[in-house]
């Protein structure tokens, strides 16, 4: 009819057409396939993606210098709390481009096992060890993480009480590697987020909140853990030494990251809960 | 030591903190049922088509006595029904109808009009140019006019016409046949034959003693099929016997005959009446002459294209044309479904 | 003495990288990757004969519902014989099977072992070639325990219409979720393994794994290839690699899925995963060489990727092996490297290479749409850790048995959980 408008203006449009589309006559949204989405790469996505992590790591690098002094306090102030007589001193690092920042140093002796307490580590490693065979089945996952602690412990006092070679490193060490390999592991954050985590649809501004979240969790968690590691040596000695550095040093870090991870990946796309996911075309 | 237990606790309350959504999760689960396999063919090509009719017989209520109707469905939804006074939809001064609409009688519309629920028609029904569906379901033979948008799926119990320039959204599919104008475009489509224009038949049989083809050198038998390294070529006329899986492209001459199925890494061009009896894929395209024929599938990860006249399955032999892209020429007759992920038109 | 702990460590670290950036490359392939399903849309067709195996060995409590939804199925009943194997049941697997071919007779055709080596392989091996209705162009295989649903049949007999698939695999989808821990975190480990691995596979034209149930093998491969081998625990992975390695491709379809019951306890998993490691490990050493000298017709990539995928299970121990080396050298106070650098690697290839499984399952299940279980994404570290141990062990009494005289191989079969208050989700749309 002429002069009448079309019918299509009556939809308001493609988007509210392509709405219609997708709903079914139930009023339910007909998605695709789980079998056939996947995710669109936009150029908003990939802008927000570099933003995000050079961002992050632009910031992380300047707040390195604080976090050190941070950190320095956190022991100085811990040091009293626990009543440990070990001054706690600081070492500078160089960063290539010019970023300088301190670490704290516990400059202390490291006590090293006596028989007796390769003793009480071997029947406690027998205790443990036992402990893990009478654990139910479904203890399983427990009983083979027990044995595998048993199994590094065992190790740290057979080396104690039969290598000819003194035990390399100092308790200054372990910490030093501790705050130094977690402060890489926090400098890979932003960058790991970005290329698993900002490809998804997440709104922006979880993406940020999550990249806090991370390394600011990790910014306390750090020290923290490396405080419960410079007490149970200085009071278990260097026998325990191994088992920390090598199970409960960088893996929880890590372990912290899948954590935040997981959950920040079950929070709703920034397209809404109703919207299908994206479709590849070929 | 009571500080260092303060210490500790305070420690791995902060490790255990982030762990909290898991635990939640872990012990009061949200999501934690298998994932749904759908087992009602959910990929058929009229399974919403169907759905819908399951819908109708279920919620439509059964009026009493004859006449228009309009009301409720039983779970809320409005709709009309269209018995005696088609005026009653064609006149109406909005031609945007937001209501199940249900034809009881034959009908010719006038077009233009806008339906934004679906349409059920009972009877024969021919619908005007610049129709604009949400999805249709016709118990018998449906008409679409020119430049008809259909936004979801179409289904005909009876032959679907659909005019030129039409836009087909989602899944069509007829009980009988589907005929396509010009230009028109689509997603899915699935009949007992699907024809642009007038329907053409399948060639005859294979003559029984051909003049064969001898397979170049080097070619390799694997099972049931042969294997040629590069490209081949089987000129005109002649006919070859065997599977083939040919690693580059793969061209057949005028009237070539293939007996077998056939695969070509890259593309496969059949020339004018040449044929393929079993199925054909490709990992690229697909392109057939004036009155080719493929028996079976025809299979191509970029695009496939019908030349005039070309054939693909039989009355006896249902197949599938599915690509990316899909184009058919006048007179293009496909016997069982065509998918395009991305489009497919006729020219 | 340092070089020798140093050199074989730096190789692992290297075999290591190398798999941390596979998980990489595939999940990011079928996140943002063009999704190969060239052959999910064939609906219309002259649909082969088609025969479908159910080996079954005790399954009273499941192979009923099997037949039931196998009969259920939108497949030509003249184009389908269903093909029960029963090896030596000793409960009333027999005769449940005897009701169903008196029932539907010519559709179900059972088929009885009584003698020969035990085991699915050679169930299948006599079976495919002896049972009556055996001489259908497909062989289909699920276990007893898996559910079809009605259009599954010609979803997985779709791909054979490409005259060059050998072996065609659908997607397992566990339906017993809710039991455990347990079962939360293989459907976890399932999501990544079929929507992300086998299909980004599938993407990029490498091998996609026959997994040896819900899927099957065109007769002509099977014969080709010499059939069956029942010298093997892990007669899927085997049939893949004979099938690449003789011409034959492997199709991999996402959308053709299938409901199977995971083990609901740890020693059911544990003995699960053993078996597979043991096959496979067969597999790697029977196909490895062959594989690495490069038929013609398979591609640099693919052979990397067979490679890689062969020596998936040997990974376990030689991570177990790489650790003790690491723990030896920190007790002699080696430096990989000098200083922060040697920290920075550490630290590096830990939080990479550690985080690489988690990111697949994680995207699988996002792409599942199945948001909250993601949440549980930490715990996969228990799973990880008790598969490490079953797998490393395993191969290593493997390995010292190797050479054992008059060794019999045992097969071990997953056990049953089903109970009467099973509900089986009646997934719809729309």
């Amino acid at each position: 009819m002429p002069g009448k408008p079309a019918p299509v203006a009556a939809l308001a449009g493609a988007r509210q057409r392509e709405a219609l589309r997708v709903r079914g006559h139930k009023g339910g949204i007909i998605a695709p396939h789980r079998a056939m989405v996947g995710l669109r790469w936009n150029a908003w996505r990939f802008l927000t993606t570099l933003l995000l992590v050079v961002g992050a790591l632009v910031g992380y690098l300047a707040a390195l210098p604080w976090l050190g002094r941070g950190w320095q306090l956190l022991f100085l102030r811990a040091r009293d709390f626990l009543g440990i007589s070990a001054p706690i001193g600081t070492q500078t690092l160089e960063l290539v481009g010019g970023v300088r920042f301190t670490l704290p140093v516990v400059a202390t002796f490291t006590p090293l096992p006596d028989t007796r307490v390769l003793w009480i580590a071997g029947i406690g490693c027998t205790v443990v060890l036992l402990l893990s065979f009478l654990l139910p089945e479904r203890f399983t996952p427990l009983r083979y993480f027990l044995r595998l602690l048993v199994l590094v412990q065992t190790s740290a006092v057979l080396f104690f009480g039969f290598a000819p070679d003194p035990f390399p490193y100092r308790l200054e060490d372990h910490v030093f590697i501790l705050l130094t390999a977690g402060l890489v592991v926090m400098g890979l954050v932003p960058l790991l987020l970005g290329l698993t985590l900002h490809v998804f649809d997440l709104a922006l501004w979880r993406k940020l909140v999550l990249t806090v979240l991370i390394l600011g969790h990790l910014a306390l968690f750090i020290p923290l853990n490396a405080l419960v590691h410079v007490w149970l040596i200085l009071q278990g000695t260097a026998v325990l030494m191994p088992v920390l550095f090598l199970v409960f040093g960088l893996l929880l870090d890590v372990f912290v990251f899948v954590t935040f991870y997981g959950w920040a990946l079950s929070w709703r796309g920034s397209e809404g809960r109703d919207a299908p996911p994206p479709v590849h075309l070929g | 030591m009571l500080p260092f237990l303060v210490l500790l606790a305070v420690t791995l309350l902060w490790f255990l903190l982030p762990l909290i959504p898991a635990l939640r999760e872990l012990y009061r689960p949200t999501d934690i049922a298998p994932l749904k396999v759908v087992d009602r063919s959910s990929g058929h090509v009229a399974y919403f088509a169907r759905n819908f009719k399951q819908y109708l017989e279920r919620a439509l209520p059964v009026e009493a006595g004859a006449g228009d109707y309009s009301g409720r469905m039983l779970e809320g939804t409005e709709f009309v029904r269209i018995n005696l006074r088609p005026a009653a939809i064609t006149e109406a001064e909005q031609r945007t109808h937001n209501r199940i609409v249900v034809f009881d009688t034959p009908l010719t519309l006038e077009g233009r009009e806008t339906f934004l629920l679906e349409v059920y028609a009972r009877a024969p029904l021919v619908f005007g140019p610049r129709t604009v569906f949400r999805a249709l379901y016709g118990d018998r033979e449906l008409v679409l006019g020119e430049a008809t948008q259909v936004l979801r799926w179409t289904h005909a119990t009876g032959k679907l016409t659909v005019g030129q320039q039409s836009e087909l959204r989602g899944r069509v599919s007829s009980d009988a046949a589907v005929v396509l104008g010009s230009g028109v475009r689509f997603e899915r489509v699935g009949a007992p034959v699907i024809s642009v224009g007038a329907a053409q038949e399948p060639p005859p049989p294979p003559p029984a003693t051909p003049q064969s083809f001898p397979l170049p050198e080097g070619a390799q038998q694997i099972g049931d099929h042969v294997r040629i390294a590069g490209d081949l070529a089987i000129p005109e006329g002649v006919q070859l016997n065997s599977n083939l899986v040919v690693a580059g492209r793969l061209r057949l001459g005028l009237g070539a005959i293939v007996v077998g199925s056939v695969k070509a890494h890259r593309e496969i061009v059949l020339g004018d009446e040449a044929q393929i009896t079993g199925s054909v894929v490709s990992r690229t395209r697909i392109a057939l002459g004036q009155a080719a024929w493929i028996g079976g599938a025809a299979i191509a990860e970029q695009s496939v294209r019908l030349g005039r006249d070309a054939v693909v399955g039989s009355p006896t032999q249902p197949a599938t044309v599915a690509a990316t892209d899909v184009e058919l020429a006048n007179g293009a007759t496909v016997y069982g479904q065509i998918s395009a992920l991305r489009a497919a038109r006729t020219l | 003495m340092t070089l020798l702990l140093i050199i074989p460590l730096y190789l692992i670290v290297g075999v290591m990288v190398i798999y941390t950036i596979r998980h990489y490359l595939f999940t990011l392939n079928r996140l943002f990757g063009r999704h190969r399903q060239p052959y999910v849309d064939i609906g219309s067709a002259d649909w082969p004969t088609v025969a479908v195996f159910v080996p079954c060995h005790n399954e009273e409590k499941v192979v009923g519902h099997m037949l039931d939804a196998l009969l259920a199925g939108d497949y030509p009943p003249g184009q389908l014989t269903i093909i029960p194997i029963d090896d030596r049941s000793t409960d009333d697997t027999r005769a449940i099977l005897d009701d169903y071919a008196a029932r539907y007779p010519g559709r179900v055709r059972p088929f009885y072992r009584d003698r020969g080596r035990p085991g699915k392989a050679a169930a299948l091996k006599d079976a495919s070639t002896q049972a009556a209705g055996a001489d259908a162009v497909i062989q289909l295989v699920f276990d007893a325990d898996y559910l079809p649903g009605r259009g599954l049949i010609k979803q997985l007999v779709a791909p054979f219409f490409d005259v060059e698939i050998g072996a065609v695999m659908g997607r397992v989808v566990p339906l017993n979720v809710s039991r455990s821990l347990l079962t939360r975190l293989l459907d976890l480990e399932r999501t990544g393994g079929y929507q992300v691995d086998q299909q980004a596979r599938m993407n990029l034209r490498l091998i996609p794994q026959y997994g040896g149930t819900v899927g099957g093998v065109r007769r002509s491969a099977l014969l080709a290839v010499g059939g069956w081998n029942d010298a093997t625990l892990a007669e899927d992975t085997d049939m893949t690699f004979r099938l690449v390695l003789a011409g034959w491709e492997v199709a991999y379809q996402n959308r053709s899925e299938c409901y199977e019951e995971v083990p609901e306890t740890w020693g059911s998993r544990i003995r699960q995963i053993k078996r597979w490691a043991r096959g496979h490990n067969q597999s790697l050493a029977r196909h490895w060489w062959p594989l690495f000298k490069r038929p013609p017709h398979l591609s640099v990539r693919s052979v990397i990727d067979g490679l890689l995928l062969l020596g998936v299970y040997a990974v376990g121990p030689l991570l177990v092996l790489g650790w003790s080396l690491a723990l030896a050298l920190y007790y002699l106070g080696v430096q990989l490297a000098s200083g922060l650098l040697a920290i920075f690697a550490v630290a590096l290839y830990s939080t990479l290479g550690n985080f690489a499984a988690f990111f697949e399952v994680a995207a699988g299940a996002r792409l599942d749409g199945s948001r909250s279980r993601i949440k549980l994404l930490p715990f996969l570290i228990v799973g990880f850790l008790v598969s490490l141990v079953s797998v490393s062990w395993a191969t290593l009494v493997q390995l010292a048995t190797f050479w054992t005289p008059g060794r019999r191989q045992h097969w071990e079969k997953t056990e049953r959980f089903r109970s009467a208050d099973m509900v089986v989700p009646n997934g719809e749309e729309g």
